[in-house]
């Protein structure tokens, strides 16, 4: 029974529960690990995970050719030279591309326009940071094999981090309005 | 249409302050000694804190050092030789089934008639790059001093958790690997629960979590400040 009917008041839950954005925070929560349960699959593996980094190592490839490096793409792998680097699970930016856009897609009271378009420019920026970050690999390990850690750790998964934030918020900052008399998180 | 009271020069600075603070201190300790001497504080803590939490399993971290280390099991000891890694390693784990020690050895100052489990791990990721980056958030915040001590203060504490979760599911998950240690029993749930923990022993699942962790000490930091503000 409702609780003006009862005539108790609101716990503090239902009354955190009741905030959409408080709802918002929630559903992300529970879609991430089922994204992350769903990650560990062979099913997302084979389908989703080895497809999109076959199609990063051929796009690293080719444009590498296109500057002249004998370059090719085999699987998952890229050769230049002898530079071999492979792209695994977690260099592939599908995490960051999935966080950000599900930040977006399940954001309250967007038109769904706004919505594809953003996914669409998070989907377009990341996936070339993510040719830039393969490139940048390619070229340390073949000219500066000691960063070669740095970069791949501290350096890329700090920019990717910041990047999927920024776009987030530059998207929510072009498509919604502050709106005061709102409860806020 | 909703949006949080959002400054564009605040996320600017934010942004910013990050990215320097960042740059600044994490190359500054991971190509310096003070990383050694951050790793070996964690060791020492961590060999300190679970030497007896596993019934059946020793447990020491021995980092790549130059000193020869002694993995000390009450009145036995096992010498353990510099570890040299070329690899993103800098820690070697090593695990002694207690069982075996107690029923092969019969004096004091006996040599350990066991070979012990060897696993290479990195407490750099696992450990401190997770701690610096909540650090390099936490004062990059646009905030006041006392905001930012205490946001520190509750992110740093409750990342030590995830940590350490972290760890443990690694220990666990080792332990149950070997043939030669006692493995942990654990139901079917917990079996599944602990597999699914690999998921986020991966860099980006770190980062990530790293990131989620601070965003939900942010949001309760805030609302402490607003519900003492609206007293």
């Amino acid at each position: 029974m409702p609780n003006h009917l009862t005539g108790l008041q609101p716990t503090f839950v239902q009354k955190y529960m009741k905030n959409e954005l408080i709802q918002y925070a929630f559903i992300m929560i529970l879609v991430l690990i089922v994204f992350f349960l769903f990650s560990s699959t062979g099913i997302y593996e084979k389908f989703i995970q080895q497809p999109i980094s076959i199609l990063f190592a051929s796009g690293s490839a080719n444009i590498l050719k296109l500057f002249g490096y004998q370059s090719w793409a085999e699987d998952m792998n890229i050769h230049c030279g002898a530079a071999v680097v492979s792209i695994s699970k977690g260099c592939d930016a599908i995490a960051p591309i999935f966080l950000s856009s599900l930040a977006i897609s399940l954001f309250p009271k967007v038109t769904l326009q706004n919505k594809v378009s953003g996914i669409l420019w998070v989907v377009l920026v990341l996936g070339i940071l993510n040719l830039v970050r393969i490139l940048s690999l390619v070229f340390s390990q073949l000219y500066f094999p000691e960063i070669f850690d740095f970069l791949h750790i501290e350096f890329w998964q700090f920019v990717f981090l910041v990047s999927s934030g920024a776009l987030f918020i530059y998207w929510l900052i072009r498509n919604t309005k502050y709106d005061p008399a709102k409860d806020q998180l | 249409m909703i949006q949080p009271k959002i400054n564009y020069k605040k996320i600017i600075y934010f942004l910013l302050g990050l990215t320097f603070s960042y740059f600044i201190i994490v190359p500054g300790i991971k190509f310096t000694k003070i990383k050694w001497v951050f790793i070996e504080s964690v060791n020492d803590v961590l060999n300190n804190s679970l030497d007896h939490f596993f019934l059946d399993t020793y447990l020491y971290l021995h980092t790549a050092d130059q000193t020869s280390r002694k993995m000390i099991i009450g009145p036995y000891q096992l010498k353990l030789p510099p570890v040299q890694f070329e690899s993103k390693y800098d820690t070697q784990l090593n695990l002694l089934n207690k069982k075996n020690i107690l029923s092969l050895s019969s004096g004091a100052g006996e040599k350990l008639p066991i070979q012990n489990q060897k696993v290479q791990l990195s407490i750099w990721d696992l450990w401190l790059l997770p701690s610096l980056l909540v650090f390099c958030l936490s004062i990059s915040f646009p905030a006041t001093l006392i905001k930012r001590i205490l946001l520190l203060l509750i992110s740093f504490c409750f990342l030590q958790l995830v940590n350490l979760l972290r760890l443990m599911t690694v220990l666990v998950l080792q332990i149950n690997l070997s043939e030669h240690l006692s493995p942990i029993s654990l139901s079917a749930w917990q079996k599944k629960l602990i597999s699914f923990s690999t998921i986020f022993h991966g860099i980006e699942s770190i980062y990530i979590l790293t990131f989620l962790s601070w965003l939900c000490c942010w949001w309760l930091v805030t609302k402490i400040f607003s519900i003492k503000g609206g007293k």
